[in-house]
């Protein structure tokens, strides 16, 4: 088999019977037709059209090593620099495509998926079979071109304890019992976006484990089919109101649905472990195979595609109403300049860098990605502030199309008029920048910058321990101890 | 190096070995006229087959002569129960204790962690009795532990550490 195309990843869904509750309906299948999930749907189908399309298909896929059929670049195990150049170029494309917007794109964890097969041996460690769990569970995502999310973080009930004992126990999602052939799972775990029209779910480690019995029933990492039984998604509302592409420009095509999930007595056969009940595996999940460096690439990647996007449309903006030349607006466009600019030399250093690790995977150095991670969360809260600030009261003139086209369409014409675009062009690209700052639509894209990696605070915490300073303060030392 | 050979004065003794952080227990038994307790820190386990745990009693100890012929139980104190601690410490006022009901040896209610044991051997401890018991029966809950370091007291909190320290 080989990449998808638009078509057959629609069929695909067509043919799943995922259980979803969305606004008091409970959704078991053809989500490829609900008002909620169509046109996200759709923009998904164009992302797989992409690597058919002649302009890209060259950048989208490579040949399969054991098809020999073209497969999704994302999952190329790079071993060169030029390999390196291709997966990031073929993220950027997906990226483009929605202006960064899409945060779950399949490449993102077909990036992680890549990492950990490479790393089968050492998954191999606990238990044969997970090395070759991993391995064949990779080799089928390749070659179905399988569009996954995952669900990492267990239930927000008390934070004050760990993950493992939310309600004494009894709520966060667990190993309740094993078979002949498996596992089941009962319990929550807190989101999956994308999580009702994707192929397959990963549910990968979570919170750090103690090697203790009690995080034994914790200690898993697995993957199931979006309709497996037992498993049920619990939607927000949804944020694309089925209003026309010219009023909700964003909304209207890239809005990924974030789920809480329930595991009700799923049952998980073994051959979709990767691992089970070894913490310490658990707790080495991403850094010991370097998913997170390879996962963090893309990520890198499609910010710079958002960043880029912004600084399009902020200068759209103060084009179209002549305020270019005011000092302050040159200060907030040279902010956007400076971070697009910053993470641009980021993603080269990560791959001028770059090094062979220990499965013969050529890695990204992760020090800039780190160090991109932990700036991107705060960085992109400025850019809807920036563009409130700068569109002002304009973000509120903001009629519909059908005003546009209605009876008020002279005075739209007259009076919505700007430096640069007629009434229409500036209520249009108004509406793009309502909805890239002022909508719901913009609210959540900045609550998904801020903590999709995990929460900026602890994060920095992490980051902190694991920076190696000793040579700094030997430095600094010696300056002290010069004569 | 002569130094470490003159005996060391119980004030520099105490002034090292308040630096070593330990959890609290409050071990607890059957006294003439019902349930006793003492704080103590000096508990540590021994063995694992069989069970073992170790505490120091002082000779001096109220609790002493009982303690090294009875069943008694180690009760690990959980952080919000300092004021456990300096009850059984002798303080005056500092709480009511609360027994487990149905308990075959005394013990605290709800202890972060409790292990029950019958005695297996004392042994000579200068002015302290080593006293080794058999575990018999245990239990553990959720929570951050009190600890004991500088003659203060203080917490060791249960790990919270999410995904951003695994990635
Ligand atoms: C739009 C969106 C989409 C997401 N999609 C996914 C997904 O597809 N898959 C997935 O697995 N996850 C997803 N997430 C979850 C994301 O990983 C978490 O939001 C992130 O890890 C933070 O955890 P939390 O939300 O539980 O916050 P909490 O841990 O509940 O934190 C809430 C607040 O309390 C503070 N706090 C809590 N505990 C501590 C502590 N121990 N120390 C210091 N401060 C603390 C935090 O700093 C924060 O301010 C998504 C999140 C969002 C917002």
């Amino acid at each position: 088999m080989a990449a998808r195309t638009g078509k057959e990843y629609m069929e695909r869904l067509a043919a799943s019977r995922p259980t979803v509750h969305i606004q008091g309906e409970t959704v078991t299948g053809g989500i490829q037709d609900h008002p909620a999930f169509r046109n996200v749907v759709q923009t998904y189908a164009e992302l797989f059209d992409l690597q058919h399309s002649d302009e890209h298909k060259d950048v989208l896929t490579y040949t399969s090593p054991t098809s020999g059929e073209p497969v999704g670049t994302s999952f190329l195990t790079p071993k060169t620099p030029d390999d390196l150049v291709k997966r990031r170029k073929a993220f950027k494309v997906w990226a483009d495509h929605s202006n960064g917007m899409l945060g779950r794109t399949g490449d993102y964890m077909n990036s992680s998926l890549m990492a950990l097969a490479s790393a089968a041996d050492w998954f191999a460690q606990a238990n044969p079979a997970f090395g070759e769990n991993i391995r064949r569970y990779y080799k089928k995502a390749r070659e179905e071109d399988l569009l996954c999310t995952h669900t990492l973080i267990p239930p927000q009930v008390n934070r004050a304890v760990a993950g493992t004992q939310q309600a004494g126990g009894k709520l966060a999602a667990r190993i309740v019992k094993e078979d002949d052939n498996g596992v089941v799972i009962r319990g929550a775990r807190m989101l999956a976006t994308i999580a009702p029209f994707a192929d397959e779910m990963l549910v990968f480690p979570s919170t750090v484990l103690r090697g203790t019995p009690e995080d034994k029933p914790y200690s898993y990492a697995f993957a199931i089919p979006n309709d497996t039984p037992g498993l049920r998604y619990i939607a927000r509302e949804p944020l694309d109101y089925d209003r026309p592409r010219h009023d909700h420009p964003l909304a209207s095509r890239f809005e990924e649905s974030d789920c809480v999930v329930v595991f009700d007595d799923v049952h998980v056969p073994y051959e979709r472990c990767f691992a089970l009940g070894d913490a310490e595996l658990c707790n080495g999940f991403y850094s010991q195979t370097s998913s997170v460096v390879h996962m963090t690439h893309q990520v890198v990647t499609r910010t710079t595609a958002k960043t880029e996007y912004i600084l399009g449309l902020v200068s759209l903006l103060t084009e179209a109403i002549g305020i270019e030349q005011f000092q302050h607006v040159q200060e907030d466009v040279a902010e956007i300049i400076t971070t697009l600019e910053m993470l641009r030399a980021f993603l080269r250093a990560a791959e001028a860098d770059a090094e062979v690790n220990e499965y013969g995977v050529l890695t990204p150095a992760f020090a800039p990605l780190n160090a991109a991670r932990n700036l991107y969360p705060k960085l992109y809260q400025r850019f809807p502030q920036i563009l409130r600030k700068l569109g002002a009261s304009g973000l509120m003139a903001t009629p519909t199309e059908l005003d546009i086209q209605g009876p008020a369409a002279a005075d739209i014409e007259a009076y919505l008029q700007s430096a640069t675009l007629s009434g229409p062009e500036r209520v249009k690209l108004f509406r793009l920048v309502w909805d890239t700052c002022v909508s719901a639509f913009s609210s959540r894209q900045a609550l998904y910058e801020y903590y999709f990696f995990g929460d900026p605070v602890r994060m920095a915490g992490a980051y902190v321990k694991s920076y190696d300073r000793e040579p700094y303060k030997a430095r600094v030392q010696v300056f002290l101890d010069r004569a | 190096m002569s130094r470490a050979l003159a005996p060391p004065s119980p004030g520099a003794l105490r002034a090292c070995m308040s630096r070593f952080t330990t959890g609290v227990t409050v071990v607890t038994y059957a006294g003439e006229d019902g349930p006793r307790g003492a704080t103590m820190n000096s508990f540590t386990s021994v063995s694992a087959d069989p069970a073992l745990v170790l505490v120091s009693v002082a000779r001096r100890a109220r609790c002493h002569d009982q303690l090294i012929d009875s069943s008694f139980c180690v009760n690990i104190l959980g952080a919000e129960q300092e004021p456990l601690a300096r009850l059984f410490a002798g303080a005056q006022g500092a709480t009511e204790p609360r027994w487990a009901t149905a308990a075959r040896v005394p013990r605290l209610t709800n202890p972060l962690a409790w292990v029950e044991c019958e005695p297996w051997q004392a042994y000579d401890g200068g002015d302290h009795t080593l006293l080794v018991g058999r575990v018999t029966d245990l239990g553990h809950r959720d929570g951050d532990a009190l600890t004991y370091a500088w003659s203060r007291f203080g917490t060791a909190a249960e790990s919270t550490d999410g995904i951003e320290h695994l990635i």
